[in-house]
């Protein structure tokens, strides 16, 4: 850290970032915020623009209700499985026939003890049946259940025009307006929908190879190349660019695609904490000091895998940092763009234009097309050699089935659109309309006192709840008043962590917003509301702050 | 209008215990068992604690009552 400060001396606003920057949200230390304003330098240093994250921490006593909670669940759940043992309940489970009962048991008890007793009571919140294109608005299909979320059966009926909270519809492509999907249906007409084929087979269309000049285009890269899956873009090409003998710098929070991608490839993996350049960069000093771990020689490659934007906390990569250490340390970057490309920057090219950085500077972009455009598939992007690499080496390439026609005309036209190809400036309205409607969604929940999570233009929102009881309570009841919402708990959240996730949309009008604000079911449910929250630069707690409140 | 406010409060309030305490997620037979058995219990000893604490603290009062009053 010493070093690193010492070689940007020109720049000491970056220094003094440097250091203040990181704080790990799930961690003990207060989170607080990097924003540039505190130190008065805003077009010095590394960041053009103010970067403002908030990662704030509830007061004592909501971790302790949520540990409370957890904890009448867990005796609960052992009086129900005794009295399932006992026979004085039926049991739903899957269970081996009777004669099995003295062989290798094929069921472990223990390790679906969350899922039988507490995921089992909120089930009906997940996996809802959707019977039309999610846009801003969608029908869900009406479902009850008569013994308490073990099976469901549907009444027929459908609920009408729920607001779409939860779809990663950023920039509101999903949509069936006939007149956009014009040339989706002459390329229907014309190629069909099945491939059939790989890519280095019979699968290798002029579709395909206009969507990727398209693509490369579009990010201002020499070359790119698509698959037809965005999780098998990341776990299948991996593989292909590191192997054993490389090291793997990977954040805290990375999505599963990213992590079994690593694992697959056999290379050795470290992590670091999320978002936190000290972490990252002891970590690239170790690596490059010591090198691989008995032999002692240097690693033939080291890869920093990050994302744009994470998912599940809204914050946004601290790319000038991370390209700094990466030119310092010569190591290879590899940006996950998955939900930030065409959802942040002025003119929807993803972190790296949000930043104002030059994309030679990143080895790999890597994205996917559901989130923004509507489709489905991923793409790697980059120089040539290593795009003609992957096309011979990728699993993906060689295996897997190659994009279908019109996902790929879909993905055309909305890049088109977005980039003002199509001679509208609809796509630039677009994304003006997101960042818009992201700003004002945050601003307003913050002015309300939620604790709300990640940076402030990002469009994923997460929502504290914190308590598993408010898990199912805020579902249900945002589906009562029809909003339609997505609420993570444990295991995809650290446990006393759990949230609610509005994912905001270029095609949310501002009344839509504002309902959801207003469902008072927010503040019912959320007691942290005038609590916690209280002002936009909330107070922080020490755990030895609150312990010494707590018995003074 | 007052009093609509207060019921509204106090309605907010038992809302909250009833979230906190999951009690929302229980099927009818566990409600009966924490609304018998686990409250009560507990009720029990947080009275049983606030005795026990006031009369050890009356007992250590006294005591050192006692100690300082044989100096003094």
């Amino acid at each position: 850290v010493m070093y690193f400060q010492r070689e940007e001396r020109g720049r000491p606003g970056s220094a003094h970032l440097c250091t203040e920057g990181g704080s790990s949200p799930s961690g003990l230390k207060g989170g607080h915020t990097a924003s540039l304003h505190k130190n008065g330098i805003s077009n010095g240093g590394l960041y053009k623009r103010p970067f403002n994250e908030h990662f704030e921490q509830a007061p004592m006593y909501v971790a302790v209700l949520t540990y409370l909670g957890f904890g009448v669940g867990t005796i609960f759940g052992y009086l129900r499985d005794f009295m399932r043992a006992c026979g004085l309940e039926s049991c739903n489970l899957a269970a081996e026939r009777e004669e099995q009962k003295d062989f290798v048991p094929l069921y472990q008890d223990f390790e679906n003890f969350y899922t039988r007793n507490l995921y089992m009571r909120i089930r009906d919140n997940w996996n809802r049946p959707i019977c039309s294109v999610p846009g801003p608005q969608f029908d869900l299909m009406e479902r009850v259940t008569d013994d308490f979320n073990w099976t469901f059966r549907f009444t027929g009926r459908t609920i009408k025009d729920v607001i779409n909270m939860g779809s990663y519809n950023y920039l509101g492509f999903a949509e069936t307006d006939a007149n956009a999907l014009k040339t989706l249906a002459d390329v229907l007409q014309n190629y069909g929908t099945g491939v059939c084929s790989t890519r280095q087979e019979m699968g290798n269309l002029d579709k395909h190879i206009e969507l990727e000049n398209l693509v490369a285009r579009f990010l201002d890269v020499e070359a790119a190349m698509v698959f037809g899956m965005g999780f098998a873009t990341n776990s299948m090409n991996i593989p292909s660019l590191v192997g054993k003998g490389c090291l793997i710098l990977s954040d805290e929070l990375n999505h599963t695609s990213l992590v079994l991608g690593a694992r697959l490839s056999g290379a050795t993996i470290r992590i670091f904490k999320h978002n936190n350049m000290q972490s990252l960069e002891k970590l690239l000093r170790d690596a490059i000091a010591y090198g691989q771990p008995r032999s002692r020689r240097a690693w033939k490659k080291i890869l920093i895998l990050v994302e744009g934007i994470y998912s599940m906390e809204g914050s946004i990569v601290r790319l000038p940092e991370i390209v700094a250490l990466k030119k310092r340390y010569k190591a290879y970057l590899y940006l996950d763009e998955a939900h930030s490309i065409g959802a942040v920057g002025p003119t929807g090219r993803g972190v790296v234009e949000y930043f104002g950085m030059d994309p030679e500077d990143v080895d790999v972009l890597m994205g996917t097309f559901t989130k923004s455009f509507g489709a489905a598939g991923g793409y790697i992007a980059g120089k040539k050699e290593l795009v003609d690499f992957l096309r011979t080496h990728s699993h993906s390439a060689i295996y897997a089935t190659s994009m279908c026609p019109p996902v790929a005309e879909q993905i055309i036209r909305s890049m088109k659109c977005v980039m003002g190809l199509d001679g509208t400036t609809q796509g630039l309205q677009r994304v003006r309309q997101l960042g818009e409607n992201t700003r004002y969604f945050r601003r307003r929940l913050h002015e309300m006192g939620f604790i709300v999570y990640g940076n402030d233009d990002s469009p994923v929102v997460p929502l504290l709840l914190y308590m598993p009881g408010k898990i199912g309570a805020f579902a249900r009841r945002m589906l009562d008043k029809n909003i339609g919402v997505v609420v993570v708990g444990f295991p995809a959240t650290p446990i006393a962590e759990s949230r609610a996730r509005f994912c905001v949309s270029a095609a949310h009008t501002r009344e839509m917003l504002d309902t959801v604000r207003t469902a008072d079911v927010l503040v019912k449910l959320t007691s942290d509301a005038r609590g916690a929250g209280r002002s936009y630069k909330s107070v922080t707690l020490n755990l030895n702050n609150s312990f010494c409140f707590c018995f003074s | 209008m007052a009093v609509k406010r207060l019921m509204t409060y106090l309605y907010w309030l038992y809302y909250q215990y009833k979230l906190i305490t999951c009690s929302e997620l229980m099927v009818p037979c566990e409600k009966l068992v924490f609304y018998t058995v686990i409250v009560p219990m507990f009720a029990v000893i947080v009275y049983t604690v606030y005795i026990f604490i006031t009369m050890q603290i009356n007992l250590a009062f006294r005591f050192f009552l006692l100690v300082f009053g044989i100096h003094g």
